[in-house]
């Protein structure tokens, strides 16, 4: 889903805020709304502003697109590292267990 | 008012800087934020020959002010937009998406920094890296990592180990195995399309050519500095020489030895900032008992023309690994290698990206390094010659 979101602001940010059509920002809406699934509250609500300002063709959108694609980009980091320390940890124990 | 922080030489520079209220690179770094943000608004297919100007205007008023990181990271911006026009096959829209944030961020962070005097945050955001100098540095060579961005640039990082404990400071021994870094990189040359090994030919400023590291020697490096950083890069002088040495072969399996578990525990305890890149947090790793499927397209957005992956399993973990695209002779080591007996260790650059580990393949080691990174493709010497006089 992150990568999904990563994806479509990466299109957002070549096409500009201001060409924004409605599929894009429904796009948007659904993967702002699945944020709050995997815990992410603090970010859904942080692109659930973004998308008001959108919507009200307010310029702090610009502000606030960058204040939230930032926190993404932390978020996805966090993500990354505990799925790989998962795996290492598992992975570790496995390949310990096969040597015993 | 703050504390004062340990007066270390960035830091008494810095200090000398203007009173913060009055401080004009806070009026450059507002302007480049509303740059930024009418880019953003605006997008990059509106972004005229008057946007580029603008552009281009703020990035010398930033390498005035000695902003430089965020010089560099406005630089690629201003490359990916010009590459809109010329060279659109090549634009990267992540890449673009990223700079675009970093400088974005850089600004936000240089003006924050300046409202409040916090000194630490000016030296974080903006000091140059602190170099160390030294009068002899003997090295040998593990691996080099090749990248090769047709029309852009290529580059080789090779990587180094220290044969003999270096001594930075009184209080600051680095010993033998450190891991050190040497990198070239070449900018294309327009209208000529050589492979990336042509450069390693290229007698450099100092006398040696680059392909010299790659003869399986001891090398020592005089007159040079240590850049700062993880790991710590080798900078050379005009006056640096370089000095092949024929000696005992090194203990490899000791000077590339890693502990699995010393990369896990950096995983747990790392916190991310925003402006960090995946490769930052990275690992040399020696693989043994490998295994590794068939190369294909990356799956990854936006990368899908430019990098091949195959999934290698070891020590009890899958890992990705990355080539660029066209690097059928790597592909072709790595698949070879895997059911070679006895079977090289592969050693690699590990980083940690989109929620898995990620290798970059260095050497392949047997008795000693293999560099299965470099290829030896054909070109037109005389043409190369040709092309780097008319420089």
């Amino acid at each position: 889903m992150v990568i999904a979101l990563n994806s479509l602001l990466d299109q957002l940010w070549v096409r500009g805020l201001r060409a924004l059509d409605s599929e894009t920002l429904a796009r948007l809406q659904a993967r702002a709304d699945g944020l709050a699934s995997l815990g992410a509250e603090h970010l859904g609500a942080q692109f659930r502003s973004l998308l008001q300002l959108l919507c009200e063709g307010d310029r702090g959108a610009a502000t606030a697109a960058f204040s939230a694609r930032a926190s993404l980009r932390v978020f996805e980091r966090l993500l990354s590292l505990r799925m790989t320390g998962a795996q290492l940890a598992a992975g570790f124990t496995a390949a310990a267990s096969d040597h015993d | 008012m703050r504390s004062s922080p340990p007066a270390s030489p960035l830091l008494r520079q810095t200090m000398t800087e203007p009173d913060p209220a009055s401080d004009p690179r806070r009026a450059l770094l507002t302007q480049t934020i509303s740059v930024l943000e009418d880019l953003l608004l605006s997008g990059t297919t509106t972004a005229s020959t008057a946007t580029l100007r603008r552009l281009n205007l703020t990035l010398e008023q930033l390498a005035e002010a000695r902003l430089l990181r965020l010089a560099a990271a406005l630089r690629i911006v201003i490359e990916e937009l010009k590459r809109i026009q010329g060279d659109p096959e090549r634009f990267s829209a992540s890449r673009y998406g990223l700079f675009v944030d970093r400088c974005w961020l850089l600004a936000g962070g240089t003006l924050r920094a300046l409202a409040q005097n916090d000194q630490a945050a000016l030296v974080r955001l903006t000091a140059p890296t602190r170099g160390h100098p030294l009068k002899e540095l003997s090295v040998a060579v593990a691996g080099v990592l090749k990248r090769h961005v047709p029309g852009a640039f290529s580059a080789f990082e090779f990587r180094l180990r220290l044969l003999q404990a270096a001594t930075l400071a009184p209080d600051r021994v680095l010993p033998v195995g450190t891991p050190l870094v040497w990198s070239l990189v070449v900018p294309a040359a327009a209208g000529h399309q050589f492979p990336a090994e042509a450069f390693l030919s290229m007698r450099q400023k100092q006398g040696f050519s680059p392909a010299q590291l790659l003869n399986h020697k001891s090398l020592q490096f005089s007159d040079c500095s240590l850049l700062d950083g993880e790991p710590l890069r080798v900078q050379l002088g005009p006056d640096s020489r370089l000095l092949e040495i024929e000696a005992a072969t090194p203990d490899w399996r000791s000077l590339l030895a890693w502990d699995p578990n010393d990369w896990q525990r950096r995983i747990h305890s790392h916190r991310p900032d925003p402006l960090e890149l995946p490769v930052e947090l990275a690992q040399d790793v020696l693989l043994e008992d490998w295994q590794i499927d068939p190369f294909a397209a990356s799956t990854v957005p936006g990368r899908e023309n430019s990098e091949r992956c195959a999934r290698l399993q070891a020590l009890g973990c899958s890992w990705r690994v990355r080539v660029d695209q066209g690097e059928l002779a790597l592909e072709q080591a790595l698949q070879t290698a895997a059911s070679r007996s006895p079977q090289p260790a592969l050693y690699a650059s590990a980083h940690v990206e989109l929620g898995e580990q990620v290798l970059s393949p260095l050497a392949l080691l047997g008795e000693k390094p293999e560099y299965i990174t470099i290829g030896k493709p054909e070109f037109d010497r005389v043409a190369l010659v040709r092309m780097l006089n008319s420089r």
